[in-house]
């Protein structure tokens, strides 16, 4: 072997190789993406185990376990004994069903054997701490998906949703088509305008907006909710002006040169090269539609069987205020839906949101 | 377009022409009319011996300014396209053509649009049916202009150039947008301020009476004022004192001038006390500026932490390790929830005793620490109340921030950093001399998206504090629904676009956004 070209300014200690260094490094990040995703996971772990109790779990003193337990009982000459957790002589700790109550000593029997007799524990039972056993409610979900009627609200969103999502694409990209690409007067000026509405806050169009559409009488129909993203709006066609800038244009004047118009440039030429794009803008689109809850809830005041179901989740809410564990497993599967297509369509979604580099 | 073709265009004079510039005219001077009638229903009210102000709301308030000038625009350029068109120029006739196909579609929706309504109101009666019937006519004669131009179009002189033509076809796409955002945006943006100028209220009925008001909306909502308030004193003169030691101050009302009781201002804090003086800070609309001081406090807090946070999340995923892929989808789930699911997910875990998750950790950390075990009642009090808003907002979005800031440091080529390395930089002189300046336009556009979207913030306010404590737009929302004070939650509307106005300036100027 030839001699090993050794870099004089770079640090390659023995003891401290850089592969070792590499290893530390990704260890470290590793344990910071940990912490960061339990920090983020765990209202979400608190939401699931609330949603798997009882009420009766649910309602018990302070110090209640978070995880879905039952104080365990056990059945000894037909009746049902509360076991505790006992510490023995010996050092070890044993679970034991009380079944004489007392204030200096108590009477344990041992489930595991019952036959043995009762056994007497001298000091006070309320310092012992119960057993739990483990018991999910799995039933709380059926329960729920038949309170709230699910595959309706399922049904709604969807509709709200898809063909929103459906208009904006279509407007925003041929929007953002004649901004990028064609030479029109006035054209920088117009642009403004657009971007300028992104300021603007809801509440100041909302009164007249409402009126307007109370007026053409479509206040109590989905199409307030679904036909303004026919005509574009101007977040999406910000993004998708920007990627369509960076697109090279010796395509579009190849195919104008051989014969083809500008709205098979568009559809052949422009639409193939911008699917990631496309597709972020999509969920952005996709993502707000399913978790708008201000529209919906002022057009479609009074009418259950149009609402969405952010609308319809927080209906339940108040209506079952003393039951989290059911608001828990309605809001859990509230969001299932989006999470999968999110994590389904991650990858094509996270290459998209690189490429235009900017949010919604 | 040959010569001869020309030739026999001018020979055969078409009755059509005629008739198709004839219909242009008309809508040109149908639109200018509409634009005159606004003003001379004015002129009218004017002479009539209304006062000039009086007089200009009420034509703010009828046309506005956006409608008036589109009308003046409209009328304008179809009378001179008309005279164009007559005098058989292309590039005329093929923009005539296009408002042809427009004003197809716009009479085929109108069709459908009074159709439905027709069928849903159930009228036997005929009239029901005359507009629609109406709008099938128009529609048809426009569609046979419009086959007429496109068939004849050999009559008409002059070239259009291939610019010209792609121009055309992209106002096609432009124009029924922008007219739109017209009617979402601008136009209530409009009605929203002279709405703001009047006590109209919501939901009164059309023949309820309308005042204009002035400023006296904005007045009451900005009203604000500092007073200084002298001790209540006892027979020997000096401050009185209560049973804790405390100085006693009389109530502001009691001892300021009339205006202060007349307006009904009420005290909001304390700001110095000075021995026998304080400062206090009232106002008018209690509520409302409240409300500011709540949604400004959110606004810096959340974005600032979510900054920081989400540039070292960023980085962390931009980075590779095991389970990259599994962690960027799971940092995002919290932005995927509905904000009204884990809005009521947070009051769970904020609950005022330990079976809230928060409450439950902080009495293990307590107990464990020997200190006696003391829950916080995170949703009762008014301090916290806002640092629970922060909590949830900052949960929530955080992870879109690491998204958009992952994909500026995406765009970083990371052999600069291999420079640095071997120039021997270390890993933090590299995060404050490269990352952050290249990062700085993706961190401008991500600041100003999410300060726009957390001074507007509306979701989790109303979800979990209800009329506790108001945001801005939620205070706009209670005004409105509960109180049905049109005029007044109008003022408000627009006070908050000017704050957002105002912070849009700032970055602008601060941070060098442009639009580009």
């Amino acid at each position: 072997m030839a001699a090993v070209n050794v870099n004089p300014h770079i640090n390659t200690s023995p003891f401290f190789g850089a592969q070792l260094r590499k290893l530390a490094i990704g260890a470290s990040v590793t344990l910071f993406a940990t912490i960061i995703l339990i920090a983020y996971l765990l209202p979400l772990g608190n939401m699931t185990t609330i949603s798997l109790k009882s009420q009766q779990q649910l309602v018990g003193s302070t110090d209640t376990p978070i995880l879905p337990m039952s104080a365990k009982v056990f059945v000894y000459e037909d009746k049902e004994y509360e076991v505790f957790q006992v510490p023995m002589q010996d050092g070890t700790v044993k679970p034991l069903a009380l079944v004489r109550k007392g204030r200096q000593d108590s009477d344990f029997v041992d489930p595991d054997n019952p036959d043995a007799g009762l056994i007497n524990w001298q000091g006070s039972w309320r310092t012992l701490e119960p057993s739990f056993v483990f018991e999910p409610h799995f039933e709380n979900y059926p329960r729920a998906w038949e309170l709230l009627d699910f595959p309706l609200l399922f049904k709604n969103t969807l509709v709200i949703a898809l063909t929103g999502m459906i208009g904006t694409l279509v407007s925003s990209i041929c929007v953002a088509y004649a901004f990028a690409r064609f030479p029109i007067p006035g054209k920088n000026w117009l642009f403004l305008v657009l971007i300028g509405t992104i300021i603007l806050p809801s509440q100041v169009t909302l009164i007249p907006t409402y009126a307007f559409f109370a007026k053409i009488g479509w206040t109590g129909t989905q199409l307030p909710l679904i036909v303004p993203h026919f005509f574009a709006n101007a977040y999406n066609v910000f993004l998708l002006r920007q990627f369509f800038m960076t697109l090279p244009r010796e395509l579009d004047e190849a195919a104008l040169i051989d014969g083809a118009g500008p709205l098979r440039v568009l559809v052949s030429i422009i639409i193939p090269q911008a699917w990631p794009a496309i597709i972020s803008v999509g969920m952005f689109h996709f993502i707000f539609a399913w978790n708008d809850y201000f529209g919906p809830l002022i057009y479609l005041l009074g009418e259950p069987q149009l609402q969405p179901i952010s609308v319809g989740v927080q209906v339940f809410n108040f209506q079952y205020g003393p039951n989290p564990e059911l608001i828990q497993a309605t809001s859990l599967m509230a969001m299932v839906l989006p999470l999968l297509i999110f994590v389904f369509a991650q990858k094509i979604f996270m290459r998209g949101v690189v490429i235009t580099g900017v949010e919604k | 377009m040959d010569y001869s073709s020309t030739a026999r265009a001018r020979t055969s004079i078409s009755t059509q022409v005629y008739l198709i510039a004839g219909l242009m005219l008309l809508l040109g001077v149908g639109a200018l009319w509409l634009f005159v009638t606004g003003i001379t229903d004015a002129l009218m009210h004017r002479a009539a011996g209304a006062d000039f102000g009086a007089v200009l709301l009420r034509y703010l308030h009828v046309n506005g300014i956006i409608l008036p000038l589109i009308e003046l625009g409209l009328g304008l350029y179809l009378i001179r396209l008309a005279a164009r068109f007559l005098r058989r120029d292309l590039r005329a006739a093929m923009w005539v053509r296009q408002l042809l196909l427009w004003g197809v579609v716009a009479s085929t929706v109108f069709v459908v649009q009074a159709l439905g309504s027709a069928l849903a109101t159930q009228m036997a009666a005929t009239e029901a049916y005359m507009i629609p019937v109406i709008g099938v006519i128009l529609a048809l004669t426009l569609t046979y202009a419009y086959l007429w131009i496109g068939s004849n179009i050999e009559k008409f002189e002059g070239q259009e150039t291939l610019a010209e033509s792609s121009a055309r076809f992209a106002w096609n796409l432009l124009v029924p947008t922008l007219l739109v955002l017209v009617f979402v945006a601008l136009r209530p943006l409009e009605k929203t301020f002279i709405a703001s100028l009047t006590d109209q209220r919501f939901a009164a009925g059309a023949d309820a009476e309308v005042n204009f008001v002035g400023f006296d909306n904005y007045a009451k909502l900005l009203g604000v004022r500092w007073d200084l308030v002298q001790c209540t004193t006892d027979d020997t003169g000096a401050c009185a004192v209560d049973e804790s030691g405390a100085t006693v101050f009389p109530r502001a009302r009691d001892v300021l001038d009339e205006t202060y009781r007349d307006l009904r201002y009420r005290e909001i804090s304390t700001w110095l006390t000075l021995g026998g003086t304080k400062l206090i800070f009232s106002a008018r609309d209690t509520n409302f500026i409240g409300s500011i001081g709540n949604t400004l406090m959110f606004t810096v807090v959340s974005v600032t932490i979510e900054l920081i946070l989400g540039i070292f999340i960023a980085m962390v995923i931009n980075s590779k390790f095991p389970g990259r892929g599994l962690m960027r989808a799971a940092m995002l789930v919290p932005w995927a929830i509905p904000t009204v699911v884990s809005a009521k997910l947070w009051t769970v875990i904020l609950r005022d005793n330990s079976s809230g998750i928060l409450n439950a950790g902080i009495n293990l950390i307590q107990r464990t620490l020997g200190l006696p075990e003391e829950s916080i009642a995170w949703l009762a009090r008014p301090e916290t109340q806002i640092i629970a808003m922060i909590a949830i907002d900052v949960w929530k979005t955080t992870p879109f921030m690491a998204l958009i800031l992952l994909a500026g440091l995406q765009t970083i080529p990371a052999d600069i950093y291999e420079a640095a390395d071997v120039d021997g930089a270390n890993r933090i002189t590299q995060f404050l001399r490269l990352t952050i300046p290249l990062l700085r336009p993706t961190i401008a556009v991500a600041l100003v998206f999410r300060t726009l979207d957390a001074v507007r913030v509306f979701d989790v306010f109303q979800v979990v504090l209800a009329q506790k404590q108001y945001s801005m737009a939620t205070y706009n929302y209670y005004t409105l629904t509960n109180s049905q004070q049109l005029g007044y939650a109008s003022a408000v509307g627009v006070v908050i676009f000017v704050i957002i106005l105002l912070f849009t300036v700032a970055y602008v100027r601060i941070l060098g956004v442009s639009a580009e």
